[in-house]
């Protein structure tokens, strides 16, 4: 370095008197090594910026009633079910109450009781003033076993107050498709029926809105968690239906 | 829990119920965990119980947010493992029950095995009739562990 300036800057034969100019190495090596600290100082302030804001987003994404949330809640049009107690199932007897409904059958011993029970749990650990205000329902999508009345039987050994619906395949594909889910029903090598069904919990808002859907496995905990959630932010400027 | 006298005695079986169902139902679940301490393979073919017409292996799964019911013609117990039936997954089918069985009754359950050289063996338990309570998710994810 000290060669290569000197040749830059003088030229030894023409300016005997000439003397190099003398490098402050020290402050170099301080200069630099401050400059080294501030980008590094600064690396770091950006990095945990960007994690703190990576995390808050994160965190934001993953409340329980963002994730269950619809980002447009979806108005129902006009469908119609009977329930277990003969009477129908329609916009008319959604409104003004929050409803959890899911699909299954009675034959099926394993899913469907499960989630029921975890259902009852749910039903039991509900404040009274919002028990008051929550329907749980069970759409059976196998009309050609569960009749209403045999439905009345199979939802009230899980609580009373839950409702048990069906109806015609063609109303039942219609409902379900109004609430993003399907349900097949097949028949195995034996004969046996066999019944698919979406495994979705589906709350229903009190405008009849499609409003979230909470995906499976159903705990009860959850369930209540994301269900309080979902009501605690039901925004104010979204016009509530009252009866 | 009786074992009939058999190779198979040295299975361990855990957490055995039946999950008690609604009136007039035709199907019931039965959950239980198989521990095999021995380090010879059983495989589990079949069951069958005096209590119902039928008894069948099967799995609740969960595919592309539908429930599926398939059925789990047999089930490999390595030696050293164990295999749990529970809520959600894989469970015992039973169907037909002869009469209304409630919370507190026993059903006996006999389960057909055979081992590497086709041996068969079986094994009789007997399972209490209860009302499930909830679910959590430990229970679920974990395996019952010995």
């Amino acid at each position: 370095m000290y060669c290569l300036l000197r040749q830059i800057y003088c030229h030894p034969k023409k300016d005997a008197q000439y003397k190099p100019p003398e490098v402050n190495y020290r402050a170099i090596i301080h200069f630099m090594s401050q400059s080294v600290k501030i980008t590094l100082s600064l690396v770091i302030t950006i990095l945990l910026i960007g994690a703190a804001v990576w995390l808050a987003q994160q965190n934001t994404n993953t409340t329980p009633d963002t994730e269950a949330r619809l980002t447009t809640p979806k108005l129902l049009t006009t469908f119609q079910l009977t329930a277990h107690d003969l009477k129908p199932l329609n916009i008319e007897r959604l409104k003004g109450k929050w409803t959890l409904l899911f699909f299954g059958y009675t034959h099926c011993p394993d899913i469907c009781p499960t989630t029921l029970t975890e259902l009852t749990q749910v039903a039991r650990q509900l404040q009274p003033a919002i028990l008051n205000n929550t329907q749980f329902v069970f759409v059976s999508v196998d009309p050609q076993r569960d009749s209403p009345e045999s439905l009345a039987e199979y939802v009230g050994y899980f609580n009373e107050s839950f409702l048990g619906a069906t109806g015609s395949i063609d109303a039942l594909t219609a409902f379900a498709r109004q609430l993003d889910s399907r349900f097949s029903l097949e028949t195995d090598f034996a004969g046996e029926p066999v019944v698919n069904h979406s495994s979705a919990m589906l709350l229903i808002d009190p405008q009849v809105r499609y409003y979230a859907r909470l995906k499976a496995p159903h705990y009860a905990e959850e369930i209540l968690t994301q269900y309080l959630a979902l009501r605690n932010s039901y925004s104010p400027t979204t016009p509530q239906v009252t009866r | 829990m009786v074992a009939s006298a058999s190779a198979v005695d040295k299975l361990d079986v855990h957490d055995a119920w039946v999950r008690e169902a609604p009136p007039k139902t035709s199907v019931m679940a039965a959950y239980l965990t198989l521990h095999n301490p021995s380090s010879r393979v059983y495989t589990l073919t079949s069951l069958s119980s005096p209590d119902f017409n039928r008894v069948e292996m099967h799995r609740t799964e969960q595919h592309d947010g539908m429930s599926k019911m398939l059925p789990v013609p047999q089930v490999i117990l390595n030696g050293k493992d164990h295999i749990s039936f529970q809520p959600g997954g894989m469970h015992l089918m039973l169907m037909n029950p002869k009469k209304r069985l409630r919370a507190g009754d026993n059903i006996t359950l006999t389960l057909f095995f055979t081992d590497k050289h086709s041996t068969k063996s079986s094994m009789e338990i007997s399972l209490p009739v209860k009302k499930a309570t909830t679910n959590t998710k430990q229970h679920n994810s974990h395996p019952h562990q010995h």
